[in-house]
């Protein structure tokens, strides 16, 4: 249980110019990245990226062509027993044995940390009920869903806190509720034990919400690492765009003498304003009492839309 | 002492797995069935008492133990490999070479029974085919070849189970190649004898039955100590392959 003891001091990790290759696929490429002691680093990126290339190099389970991934003080690959003791780790797929039950996986995690019994018992409850798995404990989990074998993969990560957690896309399969308790779940793990979280994930609103730093990945290469909200503003243009319709002449040639207005665009009976953020709300009120209809006003790009252009994919 | 506790946590999940998988798949006893049923039956009716007396008894114990512990060696290592729970297992602090002690002892535990069942039920068979004579039962050296070197046996495949299916794409590679195995052995015997011109039977006779018993078990303490040397040095520089 000394991992339980030593959870609160994250452990720092590092790659330094780190390149992995299967075969002729370079699966990361140069990659240099620092994730401070106790933050939650987000990974995302498409299919192929690299993420999970990432995680199993963390864990020793890969070692680079060239350059150094370090875990603490140790290199994973050299040292894997030593770092395997100071993390938890939840890989896609999951790896549930279908004939154990929920209780069996559990007090599996905890005999494998030499748990005392009766603290194994009591963890095990502690873990599952937050889940909504306890009722289910002694079923063989083969005749479960996706989703609930996902939250139960997600409660043997959780069942020993560790200084450092490897989430391999942990809301795989979750319905958006399931998805909303697994966000708080973690969130109150991390507020109590504040290990080092990396998370990998397709589901950017997750990451989002969930991660202090994101890093976005393509093709193997690094493209950006920032924190969500510098990260969405980045790509962030500095106007808003107010579409109206049944807008007077009269209001659209005002609306183009003010300062405040970077250009209007008339497609038929539709106006697009492209307005200083500050001062969105001006002209919100000069277009009401015109009369003219207000059909959408766009004021900052989503982190969908952000990572898109990050990648390339999403161009004016 | 922790690497004895490691060597037992993997131990029951392996025992747990295995209780539970042979409460819904039926087809695990009809192999065990089928097997006990050749061995146990056919055989001892057609040796008479030589199954009592001879090392015959012993050897088939054996070979019992190598087929059925090399087929579920090759399901716990290839299989759980196919089925992502090795990479699952390899990830958490446990030392590779508890994960494969564990391992084979589950694999022997779990098929020792089979083979006695089946040397119980050749013993029945045997004295069966004795009409009205007295009972006979085994004698104390093939008796304790049987549980000693069934039981060596079964670590010695469990290594050689470990060693190839490690090397395997899938368990289906892995266990067509061990059943491969499995019937050489039963061949080379009576091949090896027939190119040195000896008996077979001056073999499978012999007069100080528990010369030979001591031989095999030192033979097979032999092997089974060079494949845990063969295997800690694989796992220390490549772990066990995911």
């Amino acid at each position: 249980m000394s991992a339980m003891h030593s959870a609160r001091d994250g452990l720092a990790v590092r790659l330094d110019a780190v390149t992995c290759v299967f075969g002729a696929v370079t699966a990361l490429r140069d990659v240099t990245c620092h994730m401070e002691a106790g933050t939650i680093f987000g990974l995302v990126g498409p299919n192929g990226a690299g993420k999970s290339t990432w995680v199993r190099g963390l864990l020793g389970l890969i070692q680079p062509v060239s350059g150094r991934i370090t875990v603490g003080s140790y290199q994973p690959f050299g040292a894997p027993g030593t770092v395997r003791r100071q993390c938890s780790a939840l890989l896609s797929p999951s790896g549930l044995y279908d004939h154990l039950t929920a209780e069996e996986h559990l007090d599996l995690v905890g005999r494998i940390w030499h748990m005392p019994r009766a603290d194994r018992a009591l963890r095990v409850q502690a873990v599952l009920e937050p889940f909504g798995l306890w009722s289910r404990r002694r079923d063989s989990v083969s005749q479960w869903s996706q989703g609930m074998r996902q939250q139960l993969a997600l409660a043997k990560t959780l069942f020993v806190p560790t200084p450092l957690l490897l989430l391999d896309e942990p809301t795989t399969c979750l319905d958006p509720d399931a998805r909303h308790h697994v966000v708080r779940l973690l969130k109150e793990h991390w507020a109590c034990y504040q290990p080092t979280i990396l998370v990998t994930s397709h589901d950017l609103s997750f990451v989002e919400d969930f991660c202090q730093v994101i890093g976005i990945l393509n093709k193997g290469c690094l493209l950006a690492v920032a924190p969500p909200d510098v990260l969405r503003n980045s790509q962030h243009h500095p106007e808003a765009i107010v579409r109206v319709s049944h807008a007077s002449v009269d209001l659209l040639e005002r609306l183009s003498r003010a300062d405040s207005v970077i250009r209007v665009t008339s497609r038929g009976d539709t106006a697009d304003i492209a307005v200083l953020v500050p001062c969105v709300n001006d002209v919100l009120t000069w277009v009401m009492q015109s009369g003219a209809d207000i059909d959408d006003v766009k004021t900052a790009p989503t982190m969908d839309e952000s990572v898109r252009r990050i990648l390339g994919g999403l161009t004016e | 002492m922790m690497i004895l506790n490691d060597v037992c946590t993997v131990y029951w999940k392996e025992h747990r797995e295995w209780v539970a998988a042979q409460r819904s798949t039926k087809s695990r006893w009809v192999t065990a069935g089928v097997l006990v049923a050749i061995v146990g039956g056919v055989l001892p009716y057609q040796l008479h008492t030589l199954w009592t007396t001879s090392v015959v008894s012993i050897l088939i114990a054996m070979w019992v133990m190598f087929f059925r512990v090399t087929n579920t060696i090759a399901d716990s290592i290839a299989g759980e490999r196919e089925r992502h729970t090795l990479e699952a297992l390899v990830i958490t602090p446990l030392p590779p070479l508890a994960i494969v002690a564990g391992k084979i002892a589950a694999a022997v535990r779990n098929t020792g029974p089979t083979m006695l069942v089946a040397m119980g039920v050749g013993l029945i068979a045997s004295n069966w085919t004795r009409g009205a004579a007295p009972w006979h039962v085994y004698s104390l050296p093939v008796l304790i070849g049987i549980v000693l070197d069934g039981g060596l046996a079964g670590l010695v495949a469990g290594g050689v189970g470990v060693l190839i299916s490690a090397h395997s794409r899938t368990a289906r590679q892995a266990q067509q190649t061990l059943s491969i195995l499995s019937f050489l052995l039963l061949i080379i015997p009576s091949l090896f004898t027939h190119a040195l011109h000896v008996s077979l039977d001056s073999f499978l006779i012999p007069s100080h039955p528990g010369r030979l018993v001591a031989v095999l078990s030192l033979g097979l303490i032999a092997a089974a100590a060079g494949l845990v040397a063969l295997i800690s040095r694989c796992a220390r520089s490549t772990g066990i392959r995911v």
